[in-house]
């Protein structure tokens, strides 16, 4: 059962692969492949990081100051969307195929709502 | 009907039976009795008085046990509180969210208008139904104060004046419709990513270097209460209970892809590597150049 609720729910997602010279901004976790840039390791990356030292310097730097710049977007996705759908912080014990269709459903929303009110205000 | 006995009826419906049964076992004492003194000379006294005791305690027995019958079925069914008259049903409270400038974005999450338009996609085009007590408006705002707030069914009750039975229902109804969403919004707008967004070319720092660029790909964990022999794999870094969840945001901040379920323990470069493998698979037309780019980086 649980397989088969998995299955339905993975089939509904689609992987966008990447195009040849395309690519996604990932984090430092995720290898460093094509289709997948990840930034410099040893230097400074995160952002509280440069509020904290002296403006980025360097090849690297400057270029892990961008990446986390570009990937911005998608830590302030994730933390609205935590904030806004409360369920996610405190799941009830529903059985997990249900849990697991209400962090899809909560996603859907969430682009449901920035595709027709661009301007809510918790974005 | 039983509802109407009051509970003074309910006293003579317990008492009278139990009366009646004790007066019956003292006649069946009576016949054992008679039977003995019939049977013979044999009848001696030990066999009478055993007999006799026997009796008695199973008379005591039973009627202890009718009194606890007796007792659950008054406790269940007739010793309720005062009937609730709500002051307002769990439409007027929606209507009146609604109705009432800021609220909605409050309770659920989104202004009215957004909330209408929700409403009347999920009605018109993935099968969300009024039934014959509640309209699927009242439906969708027991969803949405369930996600956006998770209230537990016992707060519900209190709002909607529903049964946590017809509210646990109805939610799996709405959820069902607003997952069948899922494959029209959680998608790329351009699947083919012909144009650089706005919010690069629009940056001088980031246009020639980062034109390529077309999202962030990231893990975040999501708690989860999986059942107990499944535990530990859901155990995190965090140390809680989570379930690892892998999402592609475009520039816009909205998903376009999302691997969901994977156990909180797992890395989140074992993630992707599943998704990877996993959309491999179902993958119909995967375009020609992609396949191969693909077989070579796995």
């Amino acid at each position: 059962m649980l397989t088969l609720v998995h299955l339905v729910i993975a089939s509904l997602f689609v992987f966008p692969h990447v195009c040849p010279g395309k690519y996604y901004v990932v984090d430092a976790g995720y290898p460093n492949r094509p289709g997948y840039l990840a930034p410099y390791k040893g230097e400074r990356y995160h952002v509280p990081d440069w509020w904290r030292g002296p403006t980025p310097s360097g090849e690297q730097e400057l270029f892990n100051h961008l990446h986390s710049s570009v990937r911005n977007g998608v830590e302030h996705t994730f933390g609205v969307w935590k904030m806004k759908w409360r369920i996610l912080l405190k799941m009830p014990s529903y059985p997990l195929e249900k849990q697991m269709m209400i962090v899809a459903g909560t996603m859907c929303l969430h682009n449901y709502i920035r595709e027709n009110h661009a301007l809510d205000k918790d974005f | 009907m039983l509802a109407c006995i009051s509970s003074n009826n309910l006293c003579q419906l317990v008492l009278i039976p139990t009366i009646f049964y004790y007066y019956y076992s003292w006649y069946w004492l009576l016949l054992i009795h008679v039977s003995c003194l019939n049977d013979s000379g044999s009848s001696d006294a030990d066999e009478w008085a055993s007999k006799t005791i026997e009796l008695i305690r199973s008379v005591q027995n039973n009627l202890f046990a009718s009194a606890v019958v007796a007792g659950k079925y008054f406790m269940t069914y007739h010793d309720k509180h005062e009937t609730a008259m709500p002051g307002q049903s769990g439409y007027g409270w929606t209507l009146e969210k609604l109705n009432t400038p800021g609220q909605s974005h409050k309770m659920f999450r989104m202004t009215a208008s957004v909330f209408y338009s929700l409403h009347d996609l999920l009605v018109s085009t993935y099968g969300l139904k009024s039934s014959l007590h509640m309209n699927s408006i009242e439906s969708l705002a027991i969803f949405l104060v369930v996600c956006g707030h998770g209230w537990s069914n016992s707060a519900l009750h209190g709002v909607f004046k529903r049964s946590g039975e017809t509210i646990s229902r109805k939610f799996d109804e709405v959820l069902t419709c607003v997952v069948a969403m899922c494959q029209d919004y959680i998608r790329p707008i351009d699947p083919n990513f012909c144009t650089t967004h706005t919010r690069i070319t629009g940056d001088r720092r980031m246009m020639p270097y980062f034109k390529d660029c077309i999202g962030a790909l990231d893990g975040t964990h999501i708690s989860a209460t999986p059942s107990q022999h499944d535990f530990i794999r859901y155990i995190g870094r965090t140390g809680k209970a989570t379930q690892n969840v892998l999402a592609i945001v475009d520039f816009d901040l909205r998903f376009t892809y999302a691997s969901i379920g994977q156990p909180g323990s797992m890395h989140d470069t074992s993630v992707l590597f599943h998704a990877l493998e996993h959309d491999h698979d179902t993958f119909p037309h995967p375009p020609v150049g992609m396949l191969t780019y693909l077989y070579v980086e796995c």
